[in-house]
């Protein structure tokens, strides 16, 4: 994923805020203040990415099977 | 009221306390009135207690008492004071987990590890502070926010705050916390007393109140190795309410602290020394302690842990959905009612991908594990240091501001020390190594393999016998 992807600009955060929201209201679940959802958000991001970047290092990691297939196995 | 090594009663150890009473030298009645009246004295500044249970205790003691009088021994914990964190349910007293959702919970039954305690004669001084339902920093503690007894204007670390700083405080002989992530050895830590987090599946969980019920152990909290024996050899051991106990019979806990460490391989984690943050006193701690051991016959040599460092990240990727699990129904009914910080991280739980949760825990902490078995098996015993420092100040804990991207980046590193330990699931135990310039105890912790307890109990204690960092008592004036 580009980093672009990753991009952390208020109105990036309010996008991922918004899905937070959505995805709590599946769990039956409300917070409250736009501040936690946003808070949550970039929680979140910030983990993703932090997981994204591990995978690889994880020897267990099945695509370690692969030879290098275009799209599956780059690394960054 | 001094024990008969001339310390304070309140200071005194098991064994001098046993054999005090033994002697009618003091009574368990006498020695719970000074702690009681300790905790009266105290805990408005230290907010160690959530519950103090001065009836329950003095009707412990009287019991006590009355069983060694009339011949009745129960062994070294006979009369000892003690406390459990709030997070472990007593019969008759209430259970809050740190939460106001349970500020009003009483329940009907004990938790086997306070059932156990009791039938060995120990004396309950009540419930302790904690981190709400051991989920992380709290933006407010519910039941008043926990001092460090070296430094009021410092945290006591945590989620087992009160664990640690009852007995730094002279507020209790030995106490009992739980170990998710770390738990009891962070408090350990900061407030400069021993936290055993035993082999996990080595001590009930029945009656406590779960954060991530896959990982949380439950052990003790003293002054001195040797008196966290005496806890573990009476709540360890299979309990049918909890089946994930191992059945196997419990080791002869005393007797494994004897022998010295002669030819122990003590392995120095290379990735935590120095890991994230990592003061130069801490780092010099370590190495003084390396030392000690090498001078005691022990034998040491690097080995490493690659992924250690990013432990935090697969913790909380794995962590907090399993919690958020149990929380739901909470959440649902009553989300505001958690503290933000914990809601707040609750969410993440729900909301975090199955993708990144099934990673973590099936590639991410296996793979860690593996890396631990691997240094393993080319020593006895891991060294790092507990913490990366000493307690910080309160102010530097608990921000008013809004959370950043680089907050949340620090808080996964600070989780390096503790938490890889956590998922090997073999005991650790944190000693306190020395004291900061500003007088703030710094802090080692030794893990072994899975049912090696009996072994880093025996090197803690043979280090407490060579120093007299675990003697030094904080200024707490005349409380």
């Amino acid at each position: 994923m580009s980093d672009q992807a990753w991009d952390q600009s208020p109105g990036k955060v309010g996008w991922t805020a918004t899905s937070v929201r959505a995805t709590l209201v599946l769990w039956g679940v409300s917070l409250g203040e736009d501040a936690e959802y946003q808070e949550v958000a970039l929680r979140l991001s910030v983990l993703l990415r932090a997981v994204a970047a591990l995978m690889p290092a994880a020897a267990a990691d099945p695509r370690i099977l692969l030879p290098d297939v275009p799209g599956l196995t780059e690394r960054r | 009221m001094t024990a008969p090594g001339g310390e304070d009663v309140v200071y005194a150890g098991v064994a001098d306390l046993a054999a005090a009473y033994r002697a009618g030298r003091l009574s368990p009645v006498e020695v719970a009135e000074a702690h009681l009246r300790r905790i009266e004295a105290l805990n408005a500044r230290l907010c160690v207690y959530v519950t103090p249970a001065p009836s329950r205790a003095l009707e412990a003691a009287r019991r006590a008492e009355g069983e060694l009088r009339a011949g009745l021994d129960r062994g070294a914990l006979q009369g000892i004071p003690y406390a459990v964190k709030d997070q472990v349910m007593t019969a008759g007293l209430r259970t809050t987990a740190g939460s106001p959702l349970l500020a009003e919970w009483i329940p009907a039954t004990d938790a086997t590890v306070v059932r156990r305690m009791d039938a060995a004669g120990a004396v309950l001084l009540g419930k302790l502070n904690m981190m709400e339902f051991a989920l992380g920093r709290p933006r407010r503690y519910a039941y008043g926010t926990p001092r460090n007894p070296w430094n009021p204007a410092h945290e006591t670390g945590g989620s087992s705050s009160g664990s640690g700083s009852a007995p730094a405080a002279g507020m209790a002989t030995v106490t009992i916390g739980e170990d998710t992530g770390g738990s009891i050895r962070h408090p350990a830590a900061h407030c400069g007393v021993v936290g055993l987090r035993p082999t996990w599946g080595l001590v009930s969980r029945y009656g406590m109140i779960p954060a991530v019920w896959h990982m949380d152990t439950l052990g003790p909290l003293a002054r001195t190795v040797e008196d966290a024996v005496h806890v573990m050899r009476t709540i360890a051991g299979h309990d049918p309410h909890d089946p994930m106990t191992s059945p196997d019979p419990v080791p002869d806990f005393p007797g494994l602290l004897a022998g010295g460490i002669g030819g122990v391989r003590v392995g120095l984690v290379r990735e935590l020394l120095p890991g994230p943050g990592l003061t130069a006193e801490a780092l010099q701690g370590v190495h003084q302690v390396a030392d000690a051991l090498r001078r005691l016959g022990a034998t040491l040599r690097e080995v490493s842990v690659p992924l250690a460092v990013h432990a935090g990240v697969i913790y909380t990727a794995f962590a907090e959905p399993a919690a958020a699990q149990v929380h739901l129904p909470g959440l649902r009914r009553a989300a505001g009612r958690y503290d933000p910080n914990v809601r707040v991280r609750l969410a993440r739980g729900l909301v975090t991908p199955a993708a990144a949760a099934q990673w973590a825990y099936e590639v991410g902490r296996r793979t860690l594990v593996a890396q631990i078995s691997e240094a393993l098996s080319q020593c006895d015993v891991l060294l790092a240091p507990t913490t990366p420092g000493g307690a910080p100040r309160l102010e530097e804990v608990h921000q008013g501001r809004a959370v950043t991207e680089e907050d949340v980046r620090r808080e996964f590193a600070l989780q390096s020390y503790r938490m890889p330990f956590s998922f090997h699931g073999g005991p650790v135990l944190a000693v306190c190594c020395g004291f900061t310039a500003d007088g703030l105890p710094l802090s080692v912790q030794f893990a072994a393999a899975p049912g090696r307890d009996g072994l880093v109990l025996r090197v803690g204690h043979a280090y407490q016998q060579v120093t007299d960092w675990h003697r030094r008592r904080p200024d707490l004036g005349g409380g």
